[in-house]
């Protein structure tokens, strides 16, 4: 079904070249609703697209549910979809990202509900589950950072993306990338020492 | 160091880093060599853990590919719907509409109806309006009248047992021609006495008078009816019959032009004018209007006339009616109609429509 293959470390220039008429042509027969296209489609991205999700969320399960919404919201949006050189895949990555936005804001309210409910005890049972695991202060670190600097970091060093691909995801120069790109490592470094001078005390 | 020049700096250590080959960039950095250098490092820490961290494609997210394709097959299906014209369902008629339905179907039968009863109404109207109700009134009088004479009239031709008209029996139906000398027995019932007016109208205001001539000048006389009306008589290349003269006695046949003005279709003379002037100033006494049909120069035999006629002339004579009747005929009103004398020439019955009436008006 799926590829066996990771290709989320993929580099620059791993592409292959003259895929766009591939891509062009695969984008036309999802355009015709052909369930062959879509399913290749699904096959070639949906990986990616969980992947990113799943960094961003950290959770596996909700992770692989909304990587199939975001391609349900793909095809609901494949008519007004014109294709003109970016990759399909960083209109995926467009929709993942607003289908996380919206779970977070949605999640987040529903933590407003639970933290009502169990007053003081929620922070502290967050810090002793952050506890078990130190790559979660990675990705905590990670999500406290801006929407932006937090698909540059995602989408340049989780997904491999260069910053051609990463601005064409995001609706922003290159120029423009490297800039989120080097305020975001900034940020981060700042958040992991904090954190490690927090839990030395 | 501007920001834009750190930023493109980092980036391309990141990228060299990532190749092994860092040193070169970091060498360029100078005075931010350790900043670079560290964040390199992370740009690197973030790399490892992606691959060493990164989820596994799991058996879950290959089966919500089922989500995806139930997607699809909705939105062809939505698609084909669309696209295919849509089928024509014939809602159901509520019962308002199929009232309004019956509502048109008889709709033009109203109207119909109505057309019908408008042209009659408007008929009779114009009918009314044209002729008038008082002349409609005396048109049905009049030929209501007339009808009953003609009926009365041929009740009086009847043969009558024992009579003196067996050889009209006998002569098989074949009318009896008066004879001079039995004309006066032979006179229809209208030349009765009593019944000296014969002033007739016929269905289609037509008249027909007799009396006597005056003021004879040109086409024009007048025309004095024994009732002492007078009409005023016009005659035209068209009016047929016999020159008029001043005293003579004739039957117009004409219509009512106005008033009392007649023009005459046919004018008869039924008796000349008497060469004597005693006879032409003879009293005649008004009686009232005859409305005795003009009798036919069919030969009658009057039920009251026991007078038989000539046993063998057979031959058609001038019609009896035309025999002016003596002086007696000008009974007054009121006894004519009730029959006159019994002489033996009115029938006394049928002609009794002297009915006791003034002058009947035309």
């Amino acid at each position: 079904m799926l590829p066996k293959t990771d290709r989320h470390h993929r580099q620059e220039g791993d592409r292959p070249r003259g895929g766009d008429a591939a891509e062009a042509e695969l984008v036309a027969r999802l355009q015709a609703l052909d369930e062959a296209a879509w399913e290749e489609a699904y096959q070639r991205h949906a990986g990616q697209v969980y992947r990113y999700i799943y960094f961003r969320l950290g959770d596996q399960h909700v992770a692989e549910d909304l990587a199939a919404d975001v391609f349900v919201k793909a095809l609901a949006g494949i008519k007004t979809y014109s294709w003109r050189g970016t990759p399909l895949l960083a209109w995926l990555y467009r929709i993942a990202h607003n289908v996380t936005a919206d779970y977070r804001a949605s999640a987040a309210r529903r933590a407003a509900h639970s933290a009502a409910d169990l007053g003081g005890d929620l922070p502290e049972r967050t810090d002793i589950l952050g506890e078990l695991d130190e790559r979660r202060d990675m990705l905590a670190a990670i999500r406290r950072l801006t929407s932006d600097q937090q698909q540059v970091i995602l989408l340049r060093f989780y997904q491999g993306l260069s910053n051609a691909e990463v601005g064409a995801i995001i609706g922003k120069p290159e120029g423009a990338v490297k800039a989120l790109q080097s305020r975001a490592l900034k940020s981060l470094r700042r958040l992991l020492t904090h954190e490690t001078v927090r839990r030395s005390a | 160091m501007t920001s834009d020049r750190f930023d493109e700096l980092l980036d391309r250590a990141i990228d060299a880093g990532a190749h092994g080959t860092a040193d070169d960039a970091l060498a360029r950095a100078n005075g931010d060599r350790r900043e670079v250098e560290d964040l390199v490092e992370l740009a690197q820490q973030l790399r490892a853990d992606a691959a060493r961290h990164s989820p596994a494609i799991t058996p879950r997210l290959a089966e919500n590919w089922a989500i995806v394709r139930a997607a699809v097959e909705r939105a062809q299906l939505a698609e084909r719907e669309a696209a295919a014209p849509a089928p024509e369902r014939r809602p159901a008629t509520p019962w308002w509409r199929r009232r309004v339905a019956l509502a048109s179907l008889s709709m033009p039968a109203g109207v119909a109806i109505a057309l019908i009863l408008a042209g009659s109404g408007g008929a009779a109207a114009a009918t009314i309006a044209a002729v008038g109700p008082e002349r409609t009134l005396s048109s049905v009088t009049e030929f209501s009248s007339a009808a009953v004479h003609r009926a009365a009239d041929s009740l009086g031709s009847l043969p009558v047992v024992g009579g003196g008209h067996e050889d009209d029996s006998s002569a098989g139906g074949t009318p009896k021609p008066p004879t001079d000398g039995g004309a006066a027995a032979t006179q229809p019932a209208e030349d009765a006495p009593g019944r000296a007016v014969a002033a007739t109208v016929q269905p289609e205001d037509e008249l027909t008078l007799e009396g006597d001539v005056s003021q004879a000048a040109g086409n024009t006389f007048t025309l004095t009816v024994d009732s002492g009306e007078q009409y005023k008589v016009n005659t035209d290349a068209s009016t047929t019959g016999d020159a008029v003269s001043e005293g003579a006695r004739v039957r117009v046949r004409g219509r009512l032009t106005g008033g009392r003005n007649l023009h005459a279709d046919d004018v008869r003379v039924v008796a000349a004018a008497p060469v004597a002037p005693d006879a032409t100033e003879t009293p005649r006494v008004p009686g009232p209007p005859d409305r005795t049909p003009v009798p036919t120069p069919t030969p009658k035999g009057n039920g009251s006339d026991q007078t038989p006629g000539p046993p063998a002339d057979h031959t058609p004579g001038p019609p009896a009616d035309h025999t002016p009747g003596p002086p007696a005929d000008h009974t007054p009103p009121g006894q004519a109609g009730g029959g006159g004398p019994p002489d033996g020439r009115g029938n006394g019955s049928g002609n009794g429509n002297g009915n006791g009436g003034g002058p009947k008006k035309p």
